[in-house]
């Protein structure tokens, strides 16, 4: 028999990546959402009495997540936040498919990172790794700001779309 | 598929907006409109999200949050029983998961409060770091860890720090920051006289001045010297200080610390730091070819494969990484020394939970003539491969070293340096040669971890490398 404090640290850790990524959906920004995540795990830990095995731990994990956002927003001045209630709730309500496991997302990212062109690959790498801002990278490449993100943007969507392909050879 | 009910340029124009944290009030009304109107809109801009957030956690220290406990049980493994240790793995995890919330917690808590900035940074790469590492981010108490490049901190003090990596620096408060390794260049105005680095051998006083830091990685060694001004260099364990003025130098290690030395304005190169410094006598060697075998399939299909790592596990399937290098060209009587280096990287899979501190032997395979490539290599056809055991067939192959990786590590560059390495390069000089990297260690119970390597297609580490250092004159 699996013990219940077991599945649920093994679910809590598998779900951290993603429920980042929720997280930064609804606040906009990585340190925002690093916090919100904290907060999150310590409310889940206190609730591990509420937790059944087999039941959707994700969509459990995500709800708490969301009120932990909308508290932090509560406590933050207004004009920090990306969105009104109404879409933060929109976006509460729908629930992202969830069939592909932590390390199935994580390998369809490499996989497809390494088959990016060299000098897309360069680009992110220099955006995401090094954490150079916009306007640096379009100042080196000697191109708009503007264009410079829809560039990123268009990186973003290939490397998106090579996921959800390779996310789907998986399952078939 | 149909058209998208939204106008997709604009909405990719207003996430751009977003990620750069830069959106204005008409931007900002206008995503909501979009949003609020159409779920195919919000479906974009979450996967956009989703994905930007995964970037951002794949290059900048892989894990939302450092959750599974590892060094904490794993000392003491053999005599906790299961159920013990998952009562330990529990607390550590609460100890964590609470101490990282207090942390974080905004409030009046002094360890929440933000004091320095990041003011600029070239080239740099962090690894892990409880800190915001983008120019401009504030930060509060907490450690940062260089890896590549440079970086220039402001306390609120005035103080510039400017760190070089790799080094690791933690941050205290305005007037106060302790160096564990690498160097900082400090550069100190009248406001912050009096700001202090603390390092594992000597606490170093500025009393207004321009001065660099350097702590030795492997001893703990600091070594300070004063280019500007005047500085106060304090022994903790004898109480001595030392004061340094313009142009001089001094040492300190845990024993002792040594006197004020006039500089000569020589770089302090030749002081031991951090990585060994490479000779151009070094020649490095990446894979010219590398693959793992013990795919798993299931229901026929490939499952559980990396284009860019090299698996290992041991446990089923038992997964061992082949590595090939070519030797041609190199003299074997001039080989003096030979090192494996190889990139630990996370491979997403298992639980560091089931496998203990793991031992890794190194293989070389005796003959040089047996081929294998990267796109036909199975378990079956592999050189010296036993199918479905951890081992190797003990006659074809020489144990070149082993190393050790601990519970729960999943980052760190690994060497190999071994008598027994040296002995087979050269052996091998001038030929195609293959090593095998095997997991002594085996998973305590299933769905242990899988650890991975950088392989030659890795699109950010770099590829298994064999250092040779050869010298001018056969010897």
């Amino acid at each position: 028999m699996t013990d219940p404090s077991e599945e649920f640290l093994y679910l809590l850790t598998d779900w951290q990546n993603r429920l980042f990524g929720y997280l930064f959906t609804l606040l906009g920004n990585p340190h925002d959402a690093r916090d919100v995540l904290q907060e999150t795990n310590l409310v889940l830990w206190r609730k591990i009495d509420e937790f059944e095995p087999s039941t959707d731990f994700g969509a459990w994990a995500r709800k708490c997540a969301y009120f932990q956002a909308l508290a932090f927003l509560r406590d933050r001045k207004r004009d920090r936040h990306v969105f009104s209630d109404d879409v933060l709730a929109l976006f509460a309500e729908e629930t992202p498919s969830t069939a592909h496991d932590e390390s199935e997302l994580l390998l369809a990212l490499r996989d497809c990172l390494g088959q990016l062109p060299e000098r897309q690959r360069q680009l992110i790498s220099r955006r995401y790794r090094d954490e150079i801002p916009v306007r640096q990278l379009a100042a080196d490449h000697g191109k708009k700001e503007s264009a410079m993100k829809m560039m990123l943007m268009r990186i973003r969507e290939a490397l998106h779309t090579c996921i959800e392909s390779k996310l789907q050879e998986m399952t078939s | 598929m149909s058209e998208p009910d939204f106008d997709k340029e604009q909405l990719l124009s207003l996430t751009a907006e977003v990620l750069d944290g830069r959106l204005g009030d008409v931007d900002r009304e206008a995503l909501n409109d979009v949003l609020r109107e159409s779920p195919e809109a919000r479906q974009f801009y979450r996967k956009h999200m989703e994905l930007h957030a995964r970037l951002h956690l794949e290059y900048t220290g892989g894990q939302a949050a450092e959750f599974m406990p590892s060094r904490i049980v794993s000392r003491r493994q053999g005599w906790f029983s299961r159920r013990r240790l998952l009562v330990a793995t529990a607390a550590a995890c609460l100890a964590l998961i609470v101490g990282t919330a207090l942390l974080w917690k905004p409030g009046p808590l002094a360890e929440t409060r933000e004091f320095a900035t990041v003011e600029s940074s070239r080239s740099a790469r962090w690894d892990s770091s409880d800190l915001p590492t983008t120019v401009g981010s504030r930060l509060k108490k907490g450690t940062l860890r260089l890896a590549e490049g440079i970086v220039t901190l402001r306390f609120d003090s005035g103080a510039q720090v400017t760190l070089e990596a790799p080094a690791e620096l933690i941050l205290v408060d305005p007037m106060h920051c302790t160096l564990a390794n690498g160097i900082v260049v400090a550069d100190i105005p009248d406001s912050a006289i009096g700001f202090r680095i603390a390092t594992p051998s000597a606490k170093v006083v500025d009393y207004g001045t321009r001065f660099s830091v350097i702590v030795d990685a492997a001893t703990g060694e600091t070594h300070t010297q004063v280019y500007e001004g005047l500085v106060e260099v304090e022994h903790p364990q004898s109480g001595e200080i030392v004061s340094l003025k313009s142009g001089q130098l001094n040492s300190a290690d845990e024993k002792e610390l040594r006197e004020a030395l006039d500089g000569t304005n020589e770089p302090m190169g030749s002081m031991p730091l951090g990585p060994p410094m490479r000779e151009p006598d070094w020649t490095l060697l990446e894979t010219t070819q590398d693959a793992y075998i013990g795919i798993s399939r299931l229901k026929g299909k490939e499952v559980h494969r990396s284009e860019t790592l090299l698996l290992v596990k041991n446990g089923t399937p038992h997964r061992k990484t082949y590595l090939g290098f070519d030797l041609a060209g190199i003299d074997p009587a001039r080989i003096v020394e030979a090192e494996l280096i190889l990139r630990l990287a996370p491979t997403g899979w298992g639980l560091a939970s089931h496998v203990p501190d793991a031992t890794f032997s190194v293989y070389g395979l005796l003959r040089n003539d047996v081929l294998w490539s990267e796109e036909s290599i199975t378990v079956e056809t592999a050189p010296a491969n036993v199918p479905n055991q951890a081992g190797l067939v003990n006659v074809e192959v020489q144990k070149l070293g082993s190393f050790l990786i601990e519970q729960g590590v999943q980052r760190s560059q690994i060497k190999l340096q071994d008598e027994s390495l040296m002995a087979f390069v050269r052996a091998h000089a001038g030929s195609k040669v293959t090593l095998i990297l095997v997991r002594d260690t085996a998973e305590i119970e299933g769905n242990g971890l899988v650890h991975g390597f950088a392989s030659r297609r890795h699109p950010t580490l770099p590829a298994p490398t064999l250092a040779i250092r050869l010298t001018d004159v056969a010897e």
